[in-house]
């Protein structure tokens, strides 16, 4: 008969469950969370890879020195910042409004859910294509304007040369693209609502509308948390579809600070500045993050038990 | 097969979280004992603790002289029927009986014989290609059960395996369990919040309340000197009433309340001056006085039940009455707001301190 | 007239439901519509409907441009990510979905965090350790970047599909005599392939679809993925419209022959990480 302390089978399957994690959680510190770490390196030094003699000397904060002092930045963030509030606005109302129709409507359901992953799906790439097509200048929008009579046929609108305009299919695109896949989830948030918890506050004599404040909104809670994370993040990132739409353009007037940082990067070969740039991407990704947990106080883990 | 012994286990969730306190229980090889209590009382938990699905914060698990509680479920070789029967669903009936044998290296040629005679024993020779999927209940139920003989373990842990069957199906497969226990001579742990199925099933009854074993005892004991005023009233029903009242020693001991007041024959030299107790009576103990009364008690409530009836009653006292519940006969004739004398009889009274609601005492006489 | 009022509300939703599908179908249907156009009708006023379809489009995408070989770069290394990402993936998240161990919470939050944070910040470092490995413009050099984003998209994903099993049905398992490894092998990975395949479509879509690493990383048209390939297309005097939209139509192709069959697991799936996870 052996001896073992109360505690081995605990520490087997720990054992266990470590040989499984390691695999993966070494893949991603190797290729993410390694260069990660160089980045912040590179953003300290001069590293140009056009003038490879100058070797990579230690400059300090030289290099976001020099970002936060170029107007082009501060537009690039600004750009973002805006990119990302009207979307992200933008996309959870109408979704929201999207799913609490879907979630009346019975029939035909399999056949909106293929649509609503239809642009999900796609490239990005290729859904900033569609659009650049559709607001050509010869385009079927100024086609359709132009037959309304509301644009002079002779002097078509060319929105990708006005500065503010551009971002109208810009913003369009994102709209349609991401729209329906917060709608699929807003969707499940809401069938996770009891529906017996809405006969009782009719039987209560509430209103659809103290209905939605008092029930949906509140039990919707963690689902809109998740898709305003979620989708505050990724427009925070965005980089295809203006690549693809407007390239930044005209000039530098729709340039998102993901595509800034890509020019300076691969474009300008400047490893060194581009890291910074990168640097402060990250540090701004990460505040939004911890601001909205912090805000709405739900935990992301948390697990309903 | 072999006996259990759990020597003062403990397991705390979390922080701070009881679920099994301090618990001593042995189980005799061969014996079929009912873990019962309500939901949240532990009782699955220490099920789970034998099995080896949970480790003990502290305290040993023995299996017949061997100290298990370090084992894996896998070395501990018993078997264990769920709730929800677990059977695995990508696996036919017979690769199911079959996988605990394979686990355990048997040669395929015994498997074989084994699953083919555990399947005549149940009825389920027909059954073996299906997969789990396609079986009813009752079917499942059986393949449960199946898979657990067949491995010819050294102990059967049944997780209410009934409660998912119903009611008809339920009084059948309790007999037939008893029958199994018999023929099997297997040491049986049995769970279950059904106080009905534990009295009928149990050479012993183990009653647990808030991670505490409260009484092991057989049922019939359980149910005539319930050792706390919890397992009185959570063991019967309908369940036992209970009333607050004060012992009192004037020469000889008597009970007294607004509603009643009555001389106790008890050994006087266990009671000592005046203290407050808690009366259980049994509604079926309760009997109509043929001469000077205990208390009178107004009707409230009629249940007929068929061959018995159940009567809500209020005992008359200063207050607005205390709530009682008894039996009669089906037979009597009784109406709303009639006035009865009631007889308690002595020998079937049960006192229990109201503290922790400890027995008190000898039964009284 | 409260009948007529409920009547009108639903009569509203249709509508709205109607326009709302009609606004996410009409860009497929235009894209595609065009790309059998010929050129001259792509642009001005065109009808709904073409009066004249032609495939030139299509045979010049194939004869001029190869698009052969991104539509091979994008498999390969959508296809390779995918692997990688749902063998490795699948321990990783059992581990964390269902053994008892130290520091799940931790890898958990860990994994999460590295899904939200932007590709951008790790281009530049990337790129010089590929440089260094010599993997700048080969399959390898796309396939490790893009573990960065599918391995923990393939983990979540997973977690959240096993914490759905039945556990039971494990210590099931354990109490028959099984290993936990057995158990793994013999009772949770068989019941398991619809989360696994679910995870593996998701994967794959999100790889099929990545440009930033596909552009960084990549030099020329011999291993440039589709993304990266239709984004670059140059024409000589003018954008090559008809081409463009050929391509973007086939490039739509997999994702939506893979969501018409599957689209109801991908729903759940989708959804089951992010709104109970």
């Amino acid at each position: 008969m052996h001896e073992r302390p109360n505690h081995s089978t605990e520490k087997r399957e720990a054992r266990l469950a470590w040989a499984f994690v390691l695999p993966a959680l070494s893949v991603v510190a190797l290729i993410a969370i390694f260069p990660l770490l160089w980045t912040f390196w590179e953003s300290l030094h001069v590293h140009d890879l056009r003038m490879p003699w100058r070797g990579n000397p230690f400059v300090g904060l030289e290099n976001y020195r020099e970002a936060f002092t170029e107007p082009r930045f501060w537009q690039a963030l600004g750009h973002t910042l805006f990119f990302t509030a009207i979307s992200v606005a933008l996309e959870v109302v109408l979704g929201l409004i999207l799913a609490l129709a879907l979630n009346r409507a019975y029939r035909g359901r399999g056949f909106v859910r293929v649509l609503v992953l239809l642009p999900w799906a796609i490239p990005t790439v290729v859904a900033a294509l569609l659009w650049r097509f559709i607001f050509e200048e010869r385009g079927i929008v100024n086609a359709a304007l132009i037959n309304a009579g509301a644009m002079d046929g002779a002097h078509p609108l060319v929105w990708f040369g006005h500065s503010l305009l551009a971002w109208t299919p810009v913003i369009l695109a994102d709209v349609w693209k991401t729209t329906p896949f917060v709608t699929l989830l807003l969707l499940a948030g809401l069938q996770n609502i009891d529906s017996t918890l809405y006969e009782a506050a009719r039987m209560d004599g509430a209103s659809p509308w103290m209905q939605f404040t008092n029930i949906t909104l509140p039990l919707l809670k963690p689902a809109l948390l998740v898709v305003l994370i979620f989708r505050t993040l990724d427009a925070f990132r965005v980089f295809d579809l203006i690549y693809v739409l407007t390239n930044g353009g005209p000039g530098t007037s729709t340039e998102p600070i993901a595509l800034y940082t890509f020019t300076r990067l691969m474009n300008n070969l400047r490893f060194g500045y581009g890291s910074a740039l990168s640097v402060i991407v990250f540090l701004v990704t990460f505040l939004l993050a911890v601001v909205y947990i912090r805000a709405l106080g739900v935990k992301l883990t948390e697990k309903p038990q | 097969m072999a006996s259990i012994r759990l020597e003062k286990i403990e397991k705390v969730f979390g922080k701070n979280q009881a679920a099994v306190r301090s618990l001593d229980l042995e189980i005799a090889d061969g014996a079929f004992v009912v873990l019962v209590g309500p939901s949240g009382c532990g009782k699955s938990t220490t099920l789970r603790i034998i099995a080896g699905l949970e480790t003990p914060t502290r305290g040993k698990v023995f299996l017949g002289e061997q100290d298990v509680t370090a084992f894996s479920p896998q070395e501990r070789d018993l078997a264990m029927v769920f709730q929800s029967y677990a059977l695995y669903p990508h696996k036919a009936v017979r690769q199911n009986l079959e996988f605990g044998l394979r686990m355990r290296g048997v040669a395929p040629a015994v498997i074989s014989e084994r699953v083919e005679r555990i399947a005549k024993v149940l009825g389920l020779e027909t059954l073996l290609e299906r997969k789990p999927g396609q079986l009813s209940g009752g079917q499942r139920q059986r393949v449960a059960l199946g898979r657990a003989i067949v491995r010819e373990p050294k102990a059967f842990l049944l997780d209410e395996p009934l409660s998912n069957l119903d009611a008809k199906l339920r009084v059948q497969t309790r007999a037939e369990l008893s029958r199994m226990h018999r023929q099997l001579s297997a040491t049986m742990v049995y769970v279950t919040h059904d106080q009905e199925e534990a009295m009928t099933l149990g050479d012993q009854i183990a009653v647990m309340n808030q991670g505490v074993l409260e009484q092991v005892a057989p049922p019939l004991e359980i149910y005539r000197r319930p050792a706390t005023a919890f397992v009185a009233g959570f063991i019967g029903s309908p369940t036992m009433n209970f009333f607050r009242c004060t012992l009192r020693q004037d020469g000889t001991p008597r009970l007294r309340s607004s509603c009643f007041d009555i001389a106790l024959n008890v050994d006087a030299s266990l009671l000592t001056g005046e203290r407050e107790v808690l009366l259980g009576i049994r509604p079926q103990d309760i009997r109509l006085a043929e001469g000077e009364a205990d208390s009178q008690a107004r009707v409230d409530v009629i249940q007929p039940l068929g061959n018995e009836m159940v009567q809500h009653i209020k005992l008359l006292g200063q207050d607005n009455g205390t709530s009682a519940m008894m039996i009669v006969p089906a037979e009597m004739t009784v109406q709303i707001n009639d006035q009865l004398g009631l007889h308690f009889p002595r020998e079937r009274l049960h006192l229990f301190d109201t503290g922790p609601g400890r027995r008190l005492g000898a039964a009284p006489r | 007239m409260i009948r007529a009022l409920v009547a009108l509300r639903s009569a509203a939703i249709v509508l709205l439901i109607g326009a709302i599908v009609l606004g996410i179908l009409f860009p497929f249907y235009w894209a595609i519509v065009a790309s059998f156009r010929p050129e001259t009708e792509l642009f001005g006023t065109p009808s709904l409907w073409p009066q004249e379809w032609v495939t030139e489009h299509y045979q010049k995408l194939f004869d001029e441009r190869n698009f052969w070989v991104p539509i091979r770069n994008s498999l390969i290394v959508a296809g390779a990510t995918t692997f990688l990402c749902v063998v490795i993936g699948a321990f990783c998240a059992y581990a964390v979905a269902r053994l008892q161990f130290r520091g799940k919470a931790p890898i958990l939050g860990f994994i999460l965090a590295v899904t939200m944070f932007p590709q951008i910040t790790i281009v530049s470092p990337l790129y010089l350790l590929l440089r260094e490995l010599r993997l700048i413009n080969t399959y390898p050099g796309l396939v490790f970047p893009y573990l960065t984003f599918a391995m923990p998209l393939t983990v979540w994903l997973l977690v959240s599909f096993f914490r759905q099993l039945p556990r039971e049905l494990e210590e099931a398992g354990l109490i028959d005599g099984a290993s936990r490894l057995r158990v793994f092998w013999e009772i949770v990975l068989p019941l398991s392939w619809p989360g696994l395949a679910t995870t593996a479509i998701i994967t794959f879509i999100y790889c099929w679809n990545e440009f930033l690493f596909a552009l960084s990383f990549t030099l020329g048209p011999e291993r440039q993925t589709v993304p990266v390939a239709i984004a670059l297309f140059r024409g000589q005097y003018q954008v090559p419209w008809g081409q463009i939209l050929a391509a973007a139509s086939l490039a739509t192709a997999p994702a939506a022959i893979l969501i018409v069959i599957f689209q109801r697991r991908i729903v759940t799936g989708l959804t089951a990480g992010a709104v109970k996870g």
